[in-house]
C-alpha cells in the first residue's frame, strides 16, 4: 500500500513538475516570437555592451595585460558570458543573444518557484505532509519536523518551492533528448 | 487505484502519440506548399543574402578606402606607424577596426548584437505547441481524461480546470514522444557515420603538399593551348570555398571540380586546410566557374564548407564537412597567393572591389557565412607588402619569367 501511495505522489509530483515547465516554455516562445516581430533587440543589445563594459573594466583594473589572469579572476556569471574568437582567441567576445539567454533564465526560475507555490496553494497540497503520512516511521517514530512545523501553510509553500526548483532540471533533460535525437537542428 | 491511475496514463500516452502524428502530418503538408513556390523562396532568399552582404560589405569598403588608394610604398611607411602606434597603445588591427564599427570595443570585449530572431522558426514553433494544446483539449474532453481528479480525488472533477490541465499536459506530452520517435529511428546517428567513415578512408591516402613555388600550369596545362583564351590579363581575383568535405581526397575535389566534362576547372586553384596548394588551371586561361566575367577574373578556393546558416543547401552547420572556419595556415597561403597574384597582374588591393568574394559576383553563399574576410585582407595587405621588399622580389621576378603566367595578347 506504501509503495502504491509513494507511486501515486512521485507521478503526481512529475506531473504537476511537468505542466509547469511546459507551460514557462510555452510563456518563453510566446515572448521570443513578440520580440522578433517587434524587433525588440535594442534593451538587449545594450545590455550586452553594459555587460561587457563591467567585464572590462574588472579585467583592467585588477588583472593588467596578463591572459591568464582574466580567466582566473572574473567570475562564474562573467564566464558563462564571454567567449574568444575563433581566429584571434586573445579577442574576447560577448553574444547579446547570450545575454538574453541568461537574464531570460534568471527571471524564469522565478517565475517558475512564484507559480510552483500557487499552484501547491490551489491544489492544496503539502508535499511534507504527505510523506509524514506514508513514512513507515510515522505511527512509532513521528518525525519532528514534519509532524508539526511542515504540516501547515509552510508546508505548502516549500512544496511550491520544490516544484518550482524542479522545473530547471526537467527543462535541461527535454532540451537535451530533443537535441541529441532530433532530425532537424 | 494504481491500475485505474496506469490505465488512464496509458490513453494519455496514447492521445499524445496521436497528436503528434497528427502534427507531424500537417508539417508535411506545409512543407510540400513550401516546396512548390521553391524557386521564388530561393530567390527571394538570394536577395536577402546580397543585399546584407551588401550592406557589410560597404561598411568595410569605408574602413579601407583610404588605405587603398595608397602606393606599395606609401602603405609600407603606412604598416611601419601603425606597428609603431600598436606597440605604444597595445591595440591590434582587429581592434582598430572593431573599435570603428557601430558596435565597439570595450576595451578587449567585443559585443556581437543580437540583429534578428529567426521569425519563421519561432511561429512554426509557438504554432506546434498551441495546436498540440488545443488538441489535446480536445481530447480530453471527449476521452473524458481528468488528470488532476485521478489524482488529487473529488474537488476537481469535471470542471474546466481540470480539462484544461489534462489538455495541456496531452498536448505537450508529445513534444517528448517526437523525441523519442527520433531516438528509436536513429536515423541521423546512422547517415552522419556512414559519411565519417567514408571520408576517413579517403583521407588515408592524402598526397604530400606543395607550396606556392610549384606552380607549373596545373592541370591538362597542354590541352587548354588553344581554349579558354584571356582577351587580356585578369583585373580582378575571386575567392570561393569548395563547399566539399574537409578531408576528401584532392583526386575526388577535382573531380567534383571538372565542369560538364570540359577539361578546364572551376577554380584556378585550390588552398587545402593543411596550407598545400593545388593549382588547376593555367593563369593566362580563364576558369569555367563564373560565367559573366571569367575572361577577367582568377579564382581561388579555400577546400572546406564554411556556410553555417541552417536554411542554405548544402550547409556546414552540423560540421559535416569538417572545419566550419578556414586554417590560419589556409588563410595565410592563400592571401600569399592573392598578393602575389596582385603583383604579377598589377590588381588594386581594394577589398571588395579588386578582390572579391564570390556571393558579389553572382547570387550563391560562397564562401560562407563563417568565411573571416577581414583576416584574409589582413593576410593579403600583408604579403603585399612584403613582396615589396628587395628580399622577396626575386619571387615575383621568377613568376613573371615563368610560362603560362600571361596570356600572349598582353606580352
Amino acid at each position: 500500500m506504501i509503495t502504491d501511495n509513494v507511486l501515486v505522489i512521485v507521478s503526481a509530483v512529475l506531473l504537476i513538475t511537468f505542466f509547469l515547465e511546459r507551460a514557462l516554455e510555452l510563456a518563453k516562445n510566446s515572448f521570443d516570437y513578440y520580440t522578433a516581430k517587434n524587433k525588440d533587440y535594442e534593451k538587449w543589445n545594450a545590455g550586452a555592451k553594459e555587460a561587457a563594459a563591467n567585464i572590462a573594466s574588472k579585467i583592467d583594473n585588477k588583472f593588467g595585460e596578463s591572459f591568464n589572469s582574466e580567466q582566473d579572476r572574473i567570475n562564474v556569471r562573467d564566464s558563462q558570458l564571454i567567449s574568444r574568437d575563433k581566429m584571434n582567441p586573445k579577442i574576447l567576445i560577448i553574444n547579446a543573444s547570450d545575454v538574453r539567454k541568461l537574464q531570460l533564465a534568471r527571471y524564469i526560475r522565478l517565475i517558475s518557484i512564484f507559480l510552483g507555490i500557487m499552484i501547491m496553494i490551489l491544489l492544496d497540497l503539502n508535499l511534507f505532509y504527505v510523506i509524514s503520512e506514508i513514512s513507515p516511521t510515522s505511527e512509532t517514530h513521528p518525525p519532528l519536523l514534519f509532524n508539526t512545523l511542515l504540516r501547515g501553510e509552510l508546508g505548502i509553500w516549500l512544496s511550491g518551492v520544490v516544484i518550482g526548483l524542479a522545473t530547471d532540471p526537467l527543462h535541461r533533460l527535454a532540451v537535451k533528448i530533443n537535441k541529441q535525437f532530433s532530425k532537424t537542428p | 487505484m494504481v491500475d485505474h491511475i496506469a490505465f488512464n496514463l496509458f490513453i494519455t500516452l496514447m492521445l499524445a502519440i496521436l497528436i503528434e502524428r497528427i502534427i507531424d502530418t500537417f508539417k508535411h503538408f506545409s512543407e510540400f506548399e513550401k516546396d512548390s513556390g521553391g524557386l521564388k523562396n530561393v530567390i527571394a532568399s538570394h536577395r536577402k543574402n546580397i543585399s546584407n552582404a551588401k550592406k557589410q560589405a560597404e561598411e568595410i569598403i569605408d574602413l579601407y578606402s583610404t588605405r587603398a588608394q595608397l602606393s606599395p610604398e606609401d602603405l609600407n611607411l603606412q604598416a611601419q606607424v601603425t606597428r609603431k602606434q600598436s606597440k605604444r597603445t597595445n591595440t591590434t588591427t582587429i581592434q582598430k577596426i572593431a573599435t570603428a564599427t557601430p558596435f565597439e570595443l570595450h576595451n578587449k570585449i567585443k559585443v556581437i548584437p543580437i540583429d534578428h530572431l529567426d521569425i519563421d522558426s519561432l511561429r512554426n514553433k509557438l504554432f506546434t505547441q498551441i495546436a498540440s494544446i488545443g488538441l489535446g483539449i480536445i481530447f480530453a474532453e471527449l476521452l473524458n481524461i481528468r488528470l488532476l481528479s485521478l489524482f488529487f480525488a473529488q474537488p476537481y472533477n469535471s470542471t474546466l480546470q481540470d480539462i484544461l490541465f489534462s489538455g495541456f499536459v496531452i498536448g505537450n506530452l508529445s513534444y517528448f514522444v517526437t523525441a523519442m520517435t527520433n531516438f528509436f529511428s536513429g536515423k541521423a546517428i546512422t547517415i552522419e557515420s556512414d559519411v565519417n567513415s567514408i571520408y576517413a578512408k579517403r583521407s588515408e591516402t592524402q598526397p604530400t603538399k606543395t607550396s606556392l613555388k610549384d606552380y607549373d600550369g596545373g592541370h591538362n596545362k597542354e590541352s587548354l593551348q588553344t581554349t579558354n583564351l584571356r582577351k587580356s590579363n585578369p583585373i580582378k581575383i575571386v575567392y570561393h570555398h569548395t563547399g566539399l568535405s574537409q578531408p576528401m581526397h584532392i583526386d575526388s575535389i577535382c573531380e567534383d571540380l571538372i565542369l560538364n566534362n570540359s577539361l578546364t576547372y572551376a577554380y584556378h586553384c585550390i588552398v587545402l586546410p593543411d596550407g598545400g596548394i593545388e593549382y588547376l588551371c593555367r593563369w593566362d586561361r580563364a576558369s569555367t566557374d563564373l560565367e559573366r566575367c571569367k575572361d577577367e577574373t582568377l579564382s581561388i578556393a579555400f577546400h572546406g564548407n564554411f556556410e553555417c546558416s541552417s536554411d542554405a543547401g548544402y550547409s556546414n552547420f552540423k560540421g559535416d564537412y569538417g572545419d566550419s572556419t578556414p586554417s590560419i595556415t589556409q588563410l595565410k597561403h592563400g592571401g600569399q597567393l592573392i598578393a602575389l597574384w596582385c603583383h604579377l597582374y598589377n590588381i588594386p588591393l581594394n577589398p571588395y572591389i579588386s578582390i572579391l568574394p564570390h556571393f558579389l559576383v553572382e547570387p550563391t553563399y560562397c564562401p560562407g557565412s563563417n568565411f573571416p574576410h577581414e583576416q584574409l585582407f589582413q593576410y593579403i595587405e600583408k604579403y603585399y607588402i612584403d613582396l615589396c621588399n628587395p628580399s622577396e622580389r626575386p619571387l615575383v621576378s621568377d613568376f613573371k619569367s615563368k610560362p603560362y603566367i600571361y596570356c600572349k595578347e598582353s606580352q
